[in-house]
């Protein structure tokens, strides 16, 4: 790469000896004075820089590859700094045209290190720093140019992947920001023939995969409203503006207050509407698909302490904002509403649920299922499950009530004595006395052995095969005693997990523990979650059962309710980490192995006796063998798991589908849109896992029969790994 | 952006030469820091001590109204990953929640992110602290305060009508001070 050459100017004057400090000491100081650089300062920007170009350039006899290692990593992590640093070398250079050059090799082995270990964002980084350093005056144009070339050519490989090319010609083109000026009038013939060639393939890539990305489903691009006047959705500046507010929060988003600050005194805060762009940059976040880019609670607590630092101005954008979105809820893909809904709950309970509510009233007159009633709902009842009940009651006008959250009392339906003539009601009063005196697992078997089973003519000996009233009585009874709050239930499902495990012993058993807990708790869906993960936790159910009481038809009332999802999606983690822990046993136990034989060998022994090796070796081995069952059988599970729910997914969007098609009724209404992007959702959400089973999934579930509603979802995932 | 996500973590290769260099100022997490708080009932050096709360996945949670839900704490905390248990701190002789619990998550990354997004924010309306513990042992659930709630609300003399009114030791001076009814 060649650079542009500055007259050297160098006045040959020796330097000070400085007084001496341990090395690690002055290494420490130079990466502060690096890194501190830019921030806020008696003195200019300009007048720091030349002073710390003159202090680094003294330092470079002694401590120049430190001071290279620490400029690139700069480069790569301060992205939002890119001009500062970027100057600062240009300064370097001028003083010490060897250090320029030795720079610029740095950063071209930094990046192509970066590309070998994925780390693309960062490349990027570089990419734009390395373009910038055209402005100042360190690499000629015709070699940036030169390395364009390079990248734009990969669009002509052949039997590539699409992110491959994806990749060179967004680094190409977000780079122009900062370097095309130059570039064009230096080499305009050459950047004619890289834009057209951009140009052509950006037409031809394909975009598949793009509707499982989309936030909207809109098609137009939604009109830009009254208010301040931002740059276009689609102009350079906002290009720019929101990288780089993008970068500050990914440097700083552990430390919200500072995070918060950064972002406030971003440069040019009185030329741009600064409160919008911020809040439009960390709303693209929260809303990315597949996921943010960091926990969702961040993003919840760095709103609030902006509103903090920006109390008259803040908090007025993120209403607006959140009018905005609300008005777009119909084409907001699911997840996406499932993030606002979780994030405007959260929000709210930290400013006493002021809302006005009133504003929203439009979505009272129509259909509970459409998105606007539904989001509305979705909100008040986790704005309950952070407070309580007769709160929101208050809160809400009372033409509001509709929407409003079920009191989440406990259902028991061997109440009272009106109840008696349910079969098990007395089995159900012994056991209540049972339990408060504090009766033992045996005797809870003893009062349920008498328990009829009305789905056999005559009972096994021991009764203890599928019987649902059993469970019924048991579960109702045991629930309702230990409704008072998590603690109490958890200790009762502590306590009786030996009468649990037997009645639950079969599939049918599960799935109608299930049940009856949802009968139960149906008011209380938060009980419900955690009842189900303690559950699953202490074996009681399986993570299929789960997803077949999911699918099953008592809970098709609930099935697009925002708890059921998190459910499953919660139970969907559990058997991922599950695998992930005994596979980690597995590669443990094995190294442990390998130590032990490394010990036995480096030992200069005279023992060559194989049985001893054998028996020490035995017991690991053992082991390893067993987690190695354990981690198959693990797997298995989960894979399972996966085709479960793909399956029950395709019959009941399939059910949909040709009921509509018969009935000559439109396939698209807000419950089709609701399973359509909760398919999704999985796929997006778990898609490391499933990326394993493509062969199967392609072969045994998503084959060419089926609807091709249904099918579009799998060549959408596909597409994303093309 | 492209379709093609960045993954830093996974890579074919170790990360070496100019990718290991890290800046000590973008490591700072000061919100993950221990106090300087030490439980003068803890069984053990001030070193295992401190070693357990570098270590650990439970926090102390304090300024809670007397009135808050196990359901509710579960309900924020579970924002910053799965937990584990909730231990509701109580009078040692009224057995009633009395303003602190315990909350423990099965990894440590979850609790940092709870010292990271949940602590200095409201629950119930009021500003919550949170702050490492070493690990709940049975009888720290109950206040060490000698009228049985928290020690601070001993020694409190504002009105915090979700902590019980005014510091027990004023509600005293105030009840000594009862006009006699003849």
């Amino acid at each position: 790469m060649s650079r542009r050459r500055h007259s050297d100017d160098s006045d040959g004057q020796p330097h000070k000896r400085r007084r001496t400090s341990e090395p690690s000491e002055i290494e420490e100081r130079l990466e502060s004075l690096i890194c501190r650089v830019g921030e806020k300062s008696n003195s200019s920007l300009e007048s720091n820089l030349e002073g710390l170009a003159g202090v680094l350039e003294a330092d470079l006899p002694n401590y120049k590859s430190k001071i290279l290692r620490i400029l690139c990593t700069v480069a790569r992590l301060l992205p939002e700094k890119l001009t500062v640093y970027t100057t600062l070398v240009g300064l370097l250079n001028a003083r010490n045209y060897n250090f320029g050059g030795e720079f610029v090799e740095a950063m071209i082995r930094q990046l192509k290190e970066c590309l070998k270990v994925n780390m693309y964002n960062q490349a990027v980084h570089l990419v734009r720093f390395l373009s910038d350093l055209v402005n100042c005056h360190v690499i000629a144009a015709p070699s940036m140019v030169a390395m364009f070339e390079n990248f734009v050519s990969v669009t002509q490989e052949e039997d590539v992947p699409q992110v491959r090319c994806d990749w060179y010609i967004f680094a190409f083109l977000s780079s122009l920001p900062w370097v095309g000026k130059e570039l064009y009038e230096k080499k305009d013939a050459e950047m004619d023939r890289l834009l057209s060639q951009t140009e052509s393939y950006l037409k031809r890539r394909l975009k598949t995969h793009v509707p499982m990305l989309q936030v909207w489903t809109a098609d137009k691009p939604h009109p830009q409203e009254e208010g301040p006047v931002m740059p276009g959705s689609h102009s350079v500046e906002r290009f720019v503006i929101e990288e780089n507010l993008h970068c500050i929060i990914k440097s700083h988003w552990k430390e919200r207050k500072t995070c918060a600050a950064q972002l406030l005194s971003y440069p040019g805060n009185n030329k741009i509407p600064l409160n919008y762009h911020i809040v439009e940059v960390i709303f693209a976040e929260l809303f990315q698909l597949p996921s943010p880019p960091h926990i969702e609670v961040m993003y919840t607590t760095l709103l609030i302490e902006l509103c903090k630092l920006q109390p008259g101005s803040l908090p007025q954008v993120l209403a607006q904002a959140t009018e905005m979105l609300y008005m777009r809820l119909d084409t907001m893909n699911t997840t996406c509403v499932d993030r606002f809904i979780n994030w405007f709950s959260h929000h709210l309970s930290n400013f006493q649920f002021r809302w006005s509510w009133e504003d929203w009233s439009d979505c009272l007159t129509q259909d509970l299922e459409k998105p606007k009633p539904k989001f509305v709902r979705e909100v008040l009842e986790k704005c309950m499950r952070l407070s309580y009940h007769q709160r929101i009651i208050d809160l809400v006008p009372a033409s509001f009530s509709v929407l409003s959250p079920a009191n989440p009392v406990c259902m028991y339906k061997y109440a009272d004595e009106s109840n008696r003539s349910l079969p098990g009601y007395t089995v159900a009063l012994c056991l209540t006395i049972a339990i408060k005196n504090k009766a033992s697992n045996d005797e809870i078997f003893g009062i349920l052995k008498d328990v009829p089973n009305p789905n056999q003519e005559d009972d096994d000996d021991e009764g203890f095969s599928f019987n649902p009233l059993k469970i019924e009585v048991f579960v109702q009874t045991l629930l309702h005693l230990a409704a008072k709050s998590f603690s109490h239930s958890f200790s009762a499902l502590a306590k009786f997990h030996e009468v649990f495990k037997t009645l639950a012993e079969s599939d049918e058993g599960k799935l109608h523990v299930l049940r009856v807990v949802y009968e139960v708790w149906k008011n209380h869906p938060q009980m419900i979650a955690v009842l189900v993960d303690k559950m699953i936790r202490t074996q009681i159910v399986d993570c299929a059962a789960v997803a077949n009481w999911i699918f099953s038809s008592e809970l098709a009332h609930d099935f697009t309710r925002f708890y059921i999802w998190e459910i499953l999606h919660s139970t969907i983690r559990k058997m991922n980490k599950h695998v992930l822990k005994i596979h980690k046993e597995l590669e443990d136990t094995k190294a442990r192995l390998a130590r032990q034989h490394k010990r036995r060998d480096s030992d200069d022994d005279d023992d060559d006796d194989d049985r001893s090796t054998d028996r020490e070796d035995g017991p690991l081995e053992e082991q390893i063998e067993r987690l190695q069952e354990k981690v198959e059988s693990a797997q298995s599970e989960q894979k399972n798991l996966f085709l479960v729910i793909f399956q029950r997914f395709i019959m009941l969007l399939t059910e949909h589908l040709v009921r509509c098609e018969t009935g000559g009724i439109d396939v698209f209404t807000p419950w089709y849109k609701s399973c359509i992007e909760r398919l999704q959702q999985i796929f997006l959400q778990h898609h490391q896992i499933i990326q394993q089973y493509m062969v199967t999934l392609e072969n045994l579930l998503f084959t060419a029969e089926l609807d091709h509603h249904i099918l579009a979802v799998f060549q959408q995932f596909c597409a994303l790994q093309a | 952006m492209a379709a093609g996500g960045e993954s830093s973590r996974s890579g074919r290769g170790a990360v070496s030469g100019l990718l290991s260099t890290t800046l000590s100022g973008l490591n700072s997490d000061s919100y993950c820091e221990i106090s300087q708080y030490r439980d003068q009932h803890f069984r053990g050096s001030r070193q295992l001590q401190e070693k357990s709360l570098k270590v650990s996945s439970t926090l102390y949670v304090g300024n809670l109204s007397f009135y808050t839900t196990e359901e509710q704490i579960h309900e924020l905390f579970a924002k910053c990953g799965d937990v584990k248990r909730i231990v509701m701190g109580l009078d040692k002789i009224k057995k009633t929640p009395c303003g602190f619990c315990f909350v423990e998550y099965y990894t440590r990354a979850d609790a940092e992110n709870a010292m990271r997004f949940v602590n200095g924010t409201r629950l119930d309306d009021r500003i919550i602290r949170t702050d490492w513990d070493a690990g709940f042992k049975e009888g720290r659930q109950y206040g060490r305060g000698k009228t049985g709630g928290q020690v601070r609300d001993e020694y409190r003399t504002d009105y915090d009508v979700g902590r019980g009114g005014f510091g027990k030791i004023v509600q005293m001076q105030k009840a000594s001070h009862q006009p006699a009814v003849y």
